[in-house]
This record gives structure tokens, C-alpha cells and sequence, in this order.
């Protein structure tokens, strides 16, 4: 019956039924292969991408670790080469190799030290071989050449085996710049063809850049730092020098390289020798950093120079641990002769106070003594020696008091508008006598129609009278000029302008640069045969003409060949503003000049 | 002015060989798309717009050797001055 029923279906249609079947079950193995093959597919990318974050991860965290490491065992110590050792020492972890090797370059001696570290046991050509590779790189970088003689090598770990066949495989250099400057180069090295590409070491680039820019940058920072401090070294009045523990020269300054007389840039030898015989520097420096307290300030005269030596200890912040002895040297060579003077001027100013009062002493003991005995006109000229020797203590004492007014600034002058060629006509009949008793030609030049001035005619007195007096007195023979005139800028009247000239002893440079000081006046005093008064005069007449709002000064071509001194007075009050804003509107400098006397130092 | 320039970054690959070890250069420079460097450091092609890939080719040196990359090129610039020149335009 089946067999009927089987039978009964047409052939054609069993056959259609067959390929649907046979096409569905194709089907449904081809999308299940596909399937898997997809899968598959997925499966390993998500593992090599998986195996690539792991790569990543791996050289984030070495990263992470070796610059932690830089960091800790760095600190700020800017030890380049240290860093270089760091990342070499590292690199195991990282990679596989057989040597690694690194040069770092030694500044002192121009050497460059080779370290290589074998791991795997090759030969010696093998680690030759490393070594030119790197000094071409080394060579290539500095564009200078380098050469086996230039290198001092050091090879530890795995014994060395000549009979190795190996040779460089695969090799990649590191090189490690601070600021622009190579300070080493590190080698990795495999008896392994291929080992070494972009992508696998580019961590390592990465973290030589990181701490090259570090410490770069903490270079800046120090040298920026180093050149202030230098700066100010430099700028020191005082002479200075800083050795190390060692006795090497660290720092010297300009000033000390003046002082010394040495070439600008000295060697310790240099300053040694230019103290020689006159400080032990290194006994110095040895007995600072031995002794616990400061030493005493010691004294030496170098170049006719008078030198206090003051030395220090420079100790190491963190640790407080000597690291080296700062050596100052002060210039004390004017203030020792500004203290000359003092006592100098003191002893002279009690002489010449004493030497009055025993006279008047002794005259007033005789008079009272012999009384009896002395006749009226002999009383008469006694008195006569009194009153004149107490006059001229009192011009002394006057002196000092004005000294003193002066220093306190409470010396005032009372100024009017008066007529200056007066005081000067008149000033000058009172020291005719004086002119007329040595050989000297006195002539006076007053111009005509000078206009009024304005003055203290007490202290213009007494400015007038020093100067005459000065010029009289340094003038053995010979002429006295003195003229009066307006002193004019533009063609305006801006003052008065006196200038009393000699032909005197004259004064050379080195004295005339303290001639207005206050004891300028002692070491040229004591030339003058009739020297008599307090020596204060210049310096009191300076104060008179200043603040009387004038100027003084003076001009000698040298010592044996006369002295100008010039001094200007205000006009009077009325006419010295209104050409003083006509001068203005003139000429915009005239302000200056009538400020600004020539230089002089006081 | 191609050759100029296949020529420069040439040397300037080779050169980084030296600096850096075969290996990393070779690999580094194969990298950048636009050029085409045998296993010697020749540059047999350059696709791209020459300045362009002479600015890509020594940034990308810079990651690796910072400023020797940048030396390194202005120095073999001053034997190409045509190139030079084109560049700072």
C-alpha cells in the first residue's frame, strides 16, 4: 500500500522536495559555520586587543615605576648620570637583551665612561661591537669625533665567552639630553635578529624624555638662580671667595680680582700667590672649618691696600654639615685713613686750643704776680696779647660750633638783597696789609653795573675771607686775581659769580678729591709754614655758599701751578626770578646749570 | 625637487639610524604614512605633500631623540637650500 501510495506521487516533486530539504540543511550548516567563524574571529581581536591593553598597561605601569624610582632616588640633585643608571637598571623587566651598556661622559677628564652590563654570556667583539655603535651615535649627535682611546670601560655580569659566534643581532641607543647637551647614551642589545622597533620601546623614549625635561628644567630653574646669586656676588663692594671642602676654588668676584691685581678669571694658585706673605689662605680656610665659633677678623695690607679678612663657614642646609669657607675681604684702607685724620684733627684741635690758653694763662699769672711792679702801657700791651689770643680761640671754637651746626643741619644763613661788590671792595682793603707784607700783586676785577645780590653778608664775609686768606697764604710771591662778575647763560644773568685765583702751591688731583670735607684741608695746612685755625674753613665755606644756594669749586692744573676756587651767589631776589624765567623760556638746560655745580667730592 | 627631497629624508633617516639603532628608526619611519623607506632608510616614494611629510617626519623623530630630530634636520637643510627656502615660504 505504501509502496502505492509512493508511487502515486510524480518524481518531479520528490526531487523539489529533496533540494529544499538538501538546501535547507545546507544552509543551515553554512550559517552555523559562519557563525562559528565570526565568533572566532571576535573572540581573537577582543584577545589581541586585550593582549595590546595588556602591553599597555604593562609599559604604563613600568613607566609609572621607573620614573617613581627617578623621583625618589633623584630628588633635586640633578645627578644626570644617576638617572641614566636608574632607566639602564630598570630595562630588564621590560624587555628581553642580552647586554645593556651605557656612556655617560665625564666633564672633568673628557672621557667618557662605558658600563656594560652582560646578561647573556657573549663575546668580546660582541660588546666591541656595542661600543662603536655607540660611539658613532655619540659622534653623530655632538657632530664631534670620538675614539676608543677616549673611553674607560667597565664590564661586570655574565662571564665573557670567546667562543661565542653570536653577533649584534638587534640594538637600539637612548640618548639622555639635558638642556640641549648629551650627558649620556644608553645601549640595548640582543644576539636576536629583529627584537628591537618603534612600538616597543617607545615607553622607554618616552620616559628619557619625561626625566630630561625634569631635569632640565630644574636646571633652568638652578642656573637662573645661580645667576642671581652671581650677579650679586659680583656687585659686592667687598672682595670675596668660596673654596670647597676640598680646597677648590668655587666662586671668586671681580672686586677681589682688583684688589689682588690678578687676571679676571683667577686660579686659587693666583690668589695664593698675590696673598703671599701676607695671609695663609689655606691655613685660614682649614682653621674655619675646624674651629667652632668665628675666627677673629684679621688685617693685612696688599697693594697699599689695608684688608680685613673675615672667614665663614658655608654649611650644607639639610645636613648642617661643613661644605666649604666663604673668605671676605673688606676694604678698610680710607676708613683707617678717615680715623688718621680724626685723631689727627683732634690733636691739632687741642693744640691749638691749649697753646692760647697757656699763653693767656701765663700772661693773666704774670700780670697778677707783678701787679706792682709792670708799668701801665706794659699792662696795656699784655691786655692787648690776651684779647687777641682769646679772639683767635674764639674764630676756633666759632669754627667748630658752624661744624657742628652744619652736621645737625641747624646752620641757617639769613639772606637780603645787598650789594656784593661792596663786601668784596671792602673785604679786600682789610687783607691789603697782608697782601702788601709778602710779594704779591693782588688785582681786583669787579664788573661794572653788577647787579644786586642775594646773600648773608656775615657768612658771605666769612667765605670771601677764607678764600683771600687761603690764596695768601699759599702764595709765597706771585699774583692774587679776584673777579667779580655776572655769570650768564643765553645771554641771561643767572648769578653772581666770584673767582679768586693764585698762583700759589696749587693743589694735586689726589688731594683736591677731599679738599670741601671736613679734614680735607689738614694734610694742606700742614704745607703752608703759617698755618694757623681750625682747617675747617673749605669745608664751613662749602656750607655757607650751599645754602645760600650758590656753588663752589676749583680748578688747578697741579700741584706748584695755582688755584682758581669759584663760588657763585644768587642774584637778588626780584631780578634773579625774573631772569631766571626769561633764561628759562631760552633754554630749557639752564635749570640744570643752575643746580648742578661741577662735580666736586666733599 | 622631489628627488631633493627623497634625498634629504634619506640622510635624515639614515642618520637616526646611527643616532637611535636600525631597528627603532627603520620601524618609526615605515610608520609614517606618505612615505615609502626600504630596509636601507632610502626613501623610494612620497605620496603626500613633501613639506608636510618633511614636518611629520621630524616631529615624529622628536618623540623619540626631542631636539637632535629638529638639529638634525636644520643641519642637512643647509645642503638643500632650495628646500629651505620652499619651507619658510
Amino acid at each position: 500500500m505504501e509502496f502505492g501510495i509512493n508511487f502515486l506521487i510524480p518524481n518531479k516533486l520528490m526531487d523539489t522536495v529533496f533540494l529544499i530539504v538538501a538546501l535547507t540543511t545546507t544552509l543551515s550548516a553554512l550559517s552555523a559555520i559562519l557563525g562559528y567563524l565570526f565568533m572566532r574571529q571576535k573572540f581573537l581581536n577582543e584577545l589581541a586587543k586585550s593582549k595590546i591593553r595588556q602591553e599597555e598597561l604593562k609599559g604604563q605601569v613600568y613607566e609609572t615605576a621607573v620614573l617613581k624610582e627617578i623621583g625618589e632616588r633623584i630628588g633635586y640633585s640633578l645627578d644626570a648620570i644617576k638617572i641614566i643608571e636608574i632607566i639602564s637598571g630598570s630595562l630588564g623587566s621590560l624587555m628581553p637583551y642580552s647586554v645593556i651598556s651605557r656612556m655617560t661622559f665625564d666633564p672633568k677628564y673628557e672621557k667618557i665612561r662605558f658600563d656594560c652590563n652582560v646578561k647573556d654570556s657573549v663575546s668580546l667583539i660582541f660588546i666591541n661591537e656595542i661600543k662603536q655603535k655607540m660611539i658613532r651615535s655619540i659622534s653623530e649627535i655632538t657632530q664631534k669625533p670620538f675614539f676608543d682611546s677616549q673611553v674607560d670601560e667597565s664590564i661586570y655580569g655574565n662571564i665573557l665567552n670567546e667562543q661565542s659566534k653570536n653577533h649584534l643581532g638587534s640594538f637600539f641607543n637612548l640618548p639622555f639630553i639635558i638642556n640641549g647637551k648629551l650627558v649620556g647614551l644608553i645601549n640595548v642589545s640582543s644576539v636576536l635578529e629583529n627584537l628591537y622597533d618603534e612600538a616597543n620601546t617607545a615607553v622607554l623614549y618616552r620616559i628619557s624624555k619625561q626625566a630630561s625635561d625634569a631635569v632640565s628644567k630644574l636646571q633652568d630653574v638652578l642656573e637662573a638662580e645661580k645667576s642671581r646669586l652671581s650677579q650679586a656676588v659680583q656687585s659686592l663692594t667687598d672682595g670675596l671667595l668660596m673654596v670647597d671642602r676640598d680646597y677648590h676654588l668655587v666662586l671668586v668676584n671681580k672686586k677681589l680680582c682688583n684688589m689682588l691685581s690678578t687676571v679676571s678669571n683667577p686660579s686659587l694658585f693666583d690668589i695664593v700667590n698675590a696673598l703671599s706673605g701676607k695671609l695663609d689662605l689655606r691655613s685660614s680656610v682649614e682653621e674655619t672649618i675646624a674651629s667652632e665659633n668665628d675666627l677673629p677678623v684679621k688685617e693685612i695690607i696688599v697693594k697699599d691696600k689695608v684688608l680685613q679678612i673675615v672667614t665663614s663657614k658655608v654649611l650644607d642646609k639639610s645636613t648642617q654639615k661643613v661644605i666649604g669657607v666663604i673668605v671676605l675681604f673688606h676694604d678698610v684702607t680710607d676708613a683707617k685713613s678717615l680715623e688718621k685724620l680724626r685723631q689727627d684733627f683732634t690733636s691739632m684741635m687741642v693744640h691749638e686750643l691749649r697753646s692760647p690758653l697757656t699763653s693767656i694763662k701765663s700772661t693773666a699769672d704774670l700780670i697778677t704776680s707783678q701787679m706792682e711792679k709792670i708799668k701801665k702801657d706794659e699792662i696795656s700791651q699784655y691786655l692787648k696779647s690776651i684779647n687777641s689770643t682769646s679772639q683767635s680761640m674764639l674764630e676756633l671754637v666759632n669754627d667748630l660750633l658752624d661744624v657742628a651746626k652744619m652736621e645737625s643741619d641747624k646752620f641757617d644763613v639769613i639772606c637780603q638783597n645787598g650789594d656784593f661788590a661792596d663786601l668784596v671792595a671792602e673785604r679786600v682793603e682789610v687783607f691789603k696789609p697782608q697782601v702788601s707784607s709778602k710779594d704779591i700783586n693782588l688785582t681786583i676785577n669787579i664788573e661794572k653795573g653788577l647787579p644786586k645780590a642775594y646773600f648773608d653778608v656775615v657768612r658771605m664775609k666769612q667765605v670771601f675771607n677764607n678764600l683771600l686768606s687761603n690764596a695768601i697764604k699759599f702764595t709765597r710771591s706771585g699774583e692774587i686775581r679776584i673777579k667779580v662778575e655776572t655769570e650768564q647763560v643765553n645771554g641771561a644773568a643767572v648769578d653772581i659769580l666770584v673767582s679768586i685765583a693764585d698762583s700759589g702751591i696749587g693743589i694735586d688731583p689726589e688731594e683736591g678729591r677731599n679738599l670741601f670735607s671736613r679734614f680735607g684741608q689738614l694734610v694742606r695746612g700742614r704745607q703752608a709754614a703759617a698755618f694757623k685755625g681750625s682747617g675747617l674753613g673749605l669745608y664751613i665755606a662749602k656750607g655757607i655758599v650751599e645754602a645760600s644756594g650758590g656753588r663752589i669749586w676749583f680748578s688747578s692744573p697741579g700741584a706748584g701751578m695755582g688755584t682758581t676756587f669759584y663760588f657763585t651767589v644768587p642774584l637778588a631776589r626780584e631780578t634773579h626770578e625774573e631772569t631766571l624765567v626769561k633764561a628759562v623760556q631760552g633754554n630749557d638746560s639752564l635749570v640744570q646749570k643752575i643746580t648742578q655745580a661741577p662735580k666736586q667730592s666733599n | 625637487m622631489e628627488n631633493n627631497y627623497k634625498s634629504l629624508f634619506s640622510e635624515f633617516i639614515k642618520k637616526q639610524m646611527v643616532i637611535l639603532g636600525p631597528g627603532v628608526a627603520l620601524s618609526k619611519a615605515q610608520k609614517i604614512r606618505g612615505l615609502t623607506v626600504d630596509n636601507q632608510g632610502q626613501v623610494s616614494t612620497i605620496i603626500s605633500d613633501p613639506k608636510l611629510m618633511l614636518k611629520k617626519l621630524t616631529e615624529d623623530f622628536m618623540e623619540f631623540s626631542g631636539h637632535l630630530a629638529r638639529e638634525s634636520m636644520q643641519m642637512l637643510l643647509s645642503d638643500y637650500p632650495e628646500i629651505a627656502k620652499e619651507i619658510s615660504k
